[in-house]
Parts: structure tokens; C-alpha cells; sequence
């Protein structure tokens, strides 16, 4: 008998995603929907801390979040990686980085995506903006993504 | 509350690429050989409980494949943790504890070879916020690796030198993947993938199968062999939010250290499940460990089988103090993105 492990493994393509649709729910979808009117907006807790992107509970005390505050679309990053060789999936298709980006006003980072800048102008504490995308879907990627704001 | 014991632990060649042997095919060997190890057949089995990942299989419901690598009839107590088999070991000694089981059987599998694991893992990321920007794997352990750079908690030094002890230590596991130890030339002058992180600082992509069996006190006794009890055993999460975390330290795995009293242990070495190199010397410091000898066996780096290597690292430490003059061990497991949620196990050898 011979193994399988000697055999060749058969191969069919698959498409990886999630074949379902998720409701985002009153908190997250309001940040989805002032997302596609190009505004950001956050959560608040009564310590006045504020959650961007909108979180529905304080992570530290669970304590639930239905206040929203406006911000600017500007911030601050926190960390981030370059990414020289965009892989399979990668949004962007040109060297760009990932990045924790800290929404000016706000106690939490965002994760999105950095792009149009080289590699040594990037650093941790560098200011960046959001550059919104033409078209509209209401999800996360109505940001295209950040670029550094020139002093 | 029941005192439990390791009774048993195997663990499968680890290999880049199973090719077409199926995921029964990798378990089999383990559970005979824990079998073979303890004079036990499935019908001395209390509790049987596996872990193992759906989307690396890519359906729904695939880990019931794998019981057809065990005997269920008659029918037997059974369960799945869609984790590390670290968890499903953690669920059987609650098992135990309840009173429900003497013994367990746990079983970790996985074959990542056909896919591509960093943006598999992808998919277990938050469905609104993370995953429809496609953050792979390493990119994530990138933004943490870079933000303990910039703080100067480690360098890309300490990170050659935890690579490069891990795989020198690889040659004591018959099973490690990687054994070939890299030049700090090539590995300084390697290109990243996602900064600070090169391929070196990843964990191989590999394929295989671990079993383990516990017991209770009156089990270990009637094996003859040396008693390695599970003394203390922890586990917490970090917020699924991963903006509110501080990637700069890690109050699940410093919380955890103070659960199991690690203070008050004299630990002879540590396992830890660390998929990249900065995690080396990032949990070194979080819980104050020193120069203690850190993945004997090589660790992840060496071989890494996505859920079974955090059960290796607790089984890797059985083996240790089973088989050396060691009496302490610590064993750590992890699950999420940049150590969201760990484990500590404190193992012992008991002298009779």
C-alpha cells in the first residue's frame, strides 16, 4: 500500500472569505455610516475617554459606550510596519505599512494602512490624515488609507 | 481539588509539508503512541478533547474528521476547542476537576501547508475593524516588534540571539523542522517582510499532530514512572479591541505569572509559544526570568504546528523533567494577535 503522504495532494481552488453577511448594529454601524459621509466619529465613556473606531464597551471595565463625539481626521502613529513587497490579499499593491494610528482627541489607535510616502519618512509619532475613498461601501475601507501630513 | 499528572505526550515528525496525508493520518501515530506510552486503550480514556482550526481545513466543522483518528464506539465523552490544544487540555483538567473524568486524551492538529497561514489567520481577526484590511499574521507581530524596538525593550540582537539558541536547541527534538542555525550576516541583511520582522524571525510553516494524557494521583500511580503534576495552571485574554491594547507590554502574561506565584518557584526552564523571535526576550522580561534556559526543545521557531505547538511547549517540558534531574518547569501557550491570550503552566516533579 503506498502512503498517502508519497502520493500527489490534489488541489482545487478555494476562495477564502466568510460566505455571510454581518449587521453591523447601532455602534459600529453609525461609525460605518459617518464613515461614507467622510466624517469620524468615536465612542466616549463617562471618564470622558474616547474610543475611535466606535467602541460598543470600555475594554478595560466593559462599561457600554452609546455617546458619539465627532473628531478630526487626523492623528498620530503609534507603531506601524513597512511593507516593501506587498503579498497575496495586501489592499495596496505598492510598498506601503500597516500602522496603530492614535486619532487626535482619542485613547485608543486605529488600525489602517499608511501609503504615498517612503519608508524613512515614517515614524513612530509621525502625523497623518485620512484620504477617504471616491467610492462608498460603508465598512472600514471608506478609508483608502492615511498619508503623512507635511509639516 | 484533584491534583493532575501527565501521563503521556507524542509528538509527530514536523514537517513543511504533509503533502496528501490528511489530517486522521497525522493524528493516528501520536494517540497510538500515548496509547503504547501508558498501557492505555481508548476505553481507560475519561474525556477525549482536541484542538484544532476550521479555516486552515477551510469548512465548517472539519475537526470532526478527526475523531476518526480515535475509537468513539461505544460512544465516549468528547469536545473541541477551536484553539491550541493547550485549551482543550485546560478544559479537560476542568473535566477532571469536576469529577466528570480520571483521565483525559488531547489532541492537537493542524496542516497549514496548503494555504497561506498569515492571511488565514487573517479571518480570526475582528470581522469590522481588522480583517477587511487584510492584516496578515506577520504584519501584526510586526507592529508590536516595532513599538518594543522604539521603546528599547529589545533590539534586533536579542532577537538573533533567541533565534539563533532556539535552533541550536532543536537538535535535542528528534522532531524539529528547522535545524540549520543562520549567520547573523545573512540574518541582519535578510529583507523584511513587514518590518523590523525578516522570514528568520518567523516561526516555519509546518505540518503535524501532538497527544498528551493526564490523570489523576491514583492514574500516575499505577504507570511506575516518574510524576510530573500539573501544579499551577492560568490562562487569560486580552480586549478583542486591538487599538486599546498596549502592545508595549502585556498585562495578560504579567498577571498570569503572578496567578501561578512564580516568585516562589525555583524554575530550572522554560517552554514558551513564541511564533516570532522578539517574543523571546519580550516574555523573558515581562515575567523576570534571567538567563533562564528558554525552549530546550527549540520552541516554535524550530517547528511550529499551528495548534498543537502551544500543547508542545507543555509537552516538550513533560519530557524534560521526566527525563532530566530538573524539578520545575514553566510551559506557555499563546492564542490571537501579538499574545492576546496566554496560558502559564507550572509543572513539577514530584518525588515520592
Amino acid at each position: 500500500m503506498t502512503k498517502s503522504s508519497d502520493k500527489e495532494l490534489l488541489r482545487a481552488s478555494f476562495k477564502l472569505e466568510y460566505p455571510y453577511e454581518r449587521s453591523p448594529g447601532p455602534v459600529i454601524g453609525k461609525f460605518f455610516d459617518e464613515l461614507s459621509n467622510e466624517v469620524l466619529v468615536g465612542t466616549k465613556n463617562s471618564k470622558g475617554e474616547v474610543f475611535v473606531p466606535a467602541a460598543e464597551f470600555d475594554p478595560k471595565d466593559s462599561e457600554h459606550l452609546s455617546e458619539f463625539v465627532e473628531v478630526k481626521n487626523e492623528g498620530v502613529v503609534q507603531s506601524y510596519t513597512w511593507i516593501e513587497k506587498p503579498r497575496a490579499h495586501h489592499l495596496i499593491q505598492e510598498s506601503f505599512a500597516f500602522a496603530l494610528i492614535c486619532m487626535n482627541g482619542t485613547n485608543s489607535a486605529m488600525l489602517h494602512m499608511i501609503a504615498n510616502c517612503k519608508e524613512d519618512e515614517l515614524e513612530i509619532g509621525k502625523r497623518v490624515k485620512v484620504v477617504w475613498n471616491q467610492e462608498k461601501t460603508q465598512t472600514i475601507r471608506d478609508i483608502k488609507y492615511f498619508e503623512i501630513i507635511d509639516d | 481539588m484533584k491534583d493532575i499528572y501527565i501521563l503521556a505526550y507524542a509528538q509527530n515528525p514536523i514537517v513543511a509539508d504533509a503533502k496528501a496525508a490528511n489530517e486522521v493520518e497525522l493524528i493516528m501515530p501520536v494517540v497510538h503512541q500515548v496509547f503504547e506510552q501508558t498501557g492505555f486503550t481508548q476505553n481507560d480514556i475519561g474525556f477525549t478533547c482536541s484542538g484544532s482550526c476550521d479555516y486552515l481545513q477551510g469548512a465548517a466543522f472539519a475537526f470532526v474528521e478527526g475523531l476518526s483518528a480515535i475509537q468513539t464506539n461505544p460512544p465516549i465523552k468528547e469536545s473541541h476547542v477551536e484553539m491550541d490544544a493547550a485549551w482543550a487540555l485546560y478544559e479537560s483538567i476542568l473535566k477532571i476537576r469536576m469529577g466528570d473524568a480520571e483521565t483525559a486524551l488531547i489532541y492537537g492538529f493542524g496542516k497549514s501547508s496548503p494555504g497561506d497561514l498569515p492571511f488565514v489567520s487573517t479571518l480570526q481577526t475582528d470581522p469590522y475593524y481588522m480583517s477587511p484590511l487584510w492584516p496578515d499574521k506577520i504584519s501584526l507581530a510586526a507592529l508590536q516588534a516595532q513599538l518594543l524596538m522604539n521603546k528599547g525593550v529589545l533590539t534586533k540582537k536579542d532577537m538573533f540571539k533567541a533565534l539563533t539558541q532556539s535552533i541550536s536547541n532543536a537538535k535535542n527534538n528528534p522532531n524539529a523542522l528547522v535545524t540549520a542555525v543562520p549567520s547573523e550576516d545573512d540574518y541582519l541583511s535578510a529583507d523584511y517582510l513587514s518590518s523590523p520582522l525578516s522570514a528568520f524571525d518567523c516561526a516555519p510553516i509546518s505540518d503535524g499532530a501532538s497527544a498528551m494524557i493526564i490523570g489523576t494521583e491514583e492514574a500516575v500511580a499505577k504507570l511506575g514512572q516518574p510524576k510530573i503534576k500539573i501544579s499551577g495552571v492560568h490562562h487569560s485574554i486580552e480586549s478583542s479591541n486591538f487599538g486599546a491594547r498596549d502592545l508595549s507590554t502585556s498585562e495578560s502574561i504579567i498577571g498570569l505569572g503572578k496567578k501561578i506565584n512564580l516568585k516562589s518557584v525555583k524554575l530550572d526552564f522554560a517552554e514558551l509559544h513564541t511564533q516570532f523571535t522578539y517574543e523571546i526576550p519580550f516574555i523573558r522580561g515581562l515575567l523576570d526570568l534571567g538567563n533562564l534556559d528558554i525552549n530546550l526543545s527549540g520552541g516554535p521557531l524550530a517547528g511550529n504546528v499551528m495548534m498543537a505547538a502551544g500543547l508542545d511547549s507543555i509537552g516538550k517540558s513533560y519530557e524534560l523533567l521526566k527525563n532530566s534531574d530538573f524539578h520545575n518547569g514553566l510551559a506557555h501557550a499563546s492564542s490571537g494577535p501579538c499574545l492576546q491570550q496566554n496560558m502559564l503552566v507550572h509543572l513539577e516533579k514530584i518525588n515520592d
